[in-house]
C-alpha cells in the first residue's frame, strides 16, 4: 500500500495512468505520516504544507516493523528487488 | 570579390541547446531508469559538455574580436548554459537532499500503527485489516 498526502482524485490519475494493482490510500491531514515519524515539514514549499518524506516498511504478518528503509535523497529509492527479497525472508 | 568570412561560432548556439537539453531530459525521460536517476550519468556529462561549448563559444567570441552582437549572444549563451547546468547540479546534490532526518518515532516502531484510510476509489483500509498478511507501506511526497 501506498500513503501520500494526495486526495483521493489525485491518486486516481496515477493508479489509472500506472494501471496501479494496489491501494494509494489518502492521507491529507498526515495523521499517519506522523505517527510513523515520517513528515516532512513544509514539505511542500508551494502550499506550505508537511507531506511525507519518502519511506519505506516491510510489516510481518502480525503488523511489526520487520524492514525499513528512509532514504537520504529523495532521489534515490529502494528497487523492487530489494523488497521482493526481504518480503521472501519473511515466513 | 566577397571579403573573407570568419569561421561561423555554432557553440554560440549548440551550447545553451545542449544544456538545457541535458537538463529537461533528466526529468522527462531519465529519471524512469533507477541507474540513471539515483546519479545522472547521461545528464550530468550533457550539462558539463553544454556549459564547455559555451566557454568556447564565449571564448572565441571575444578572443576573435568577433562585433557586439556576437559577443552579446556568447555573453548570453554562456549565462543560459551555467543556468540550466547549474539548476540540475543544485537540484541533484543539493535541492533533492534536504529531507528530514530520521525520527527516533520512526526508530523505534515495533507494532506498525494502526491507520484508516480512504484509497483512491473513496474504500477505507484499515491496516488491522491486513492481519495476517505480509505488508509494505510506501510512503511518498505526493504530486500536490
Amino acid at each position: 500500500m501506498a500513503i501520500t498526502v494526495d486526495p483521493p482524485d489525485k491518486s486516481r490519475e496515477i493508479v489509472d495512468a500506472y494501471d496501479l494493482v494496489f491501494p494509494i490510500l489518502s492521507d491529507t491531514g498526515a495523521e499517519t505520516i506522523r505517527a510513523y515519524g515520517v513528515v516532512h515539514r513544509d514539505g511542500d514549499p508551494i502550499n506550505g504544507v508537511d507531506i511525507a518524506r519518502p519511506a519505506t516498511f516491510i510489516l510481518d504478518r502480525e503488523g511489526r516493523v520487520v524492514w525499513s528503509e528512509l532514504p537520504r535523497n529523495w532521489r534515490v529509492r529502494p528497487r523492487p528487488e530489494e523488497l521482493l527479497s526481504e518480503l521472501a525472508e519473511i515466513p | 570579390m566577397t571579403a573573407e568570412r570568419p569561421p561561423r561560432n555554432h557553440a554560440l548556439w549548440l551550447g545553451p541547446l545542449v544544456a538545457f537539453g541535458g537538463m529537461v531530459s533528466y526529468f522527462q525521460f531519465f529519471v524512469r531508469f533507477p541507474t540513471l536517476r539515483d546519479f545522472p550519468w547521461v545528464n550530468l556529462p550533457l550539462v558539463l559538455i553544454g556549459i564547455a561549448l559555451s566557454l568556447g563559444g564565449f571564448w572565441g567570441a571575444y578572443v576573435r574580436g568577433s562585433r557586439w552582437p556576437v559577443k552579446l549572444a556568447a555573453s548570453l549563451g554562456l549565462a543560459l548554459s551555467l543556468l540550466f547546468g547549474g539548476f540540475l547540479i543544485a537540484y541533484v546534490f543539493g535541492i533533492s537532499n534536504s529531507l528530514p532526518s530520521t525520527t527516533l518515532i520512526t526508530r523505534s516502531l515495533e507494532q506498525a500503527p494502526d491507520f484508516a484510510l480512504e484509497d483512491s476509489a473513496g474504500r477505507v483500509h484499515r491496516l488491522s485489516d491486513y492481519r495476517g498478511s505480509k505488508v509494505v507501506l510506501v510512503f511518498y511526497r505526493g504530486h500536490w
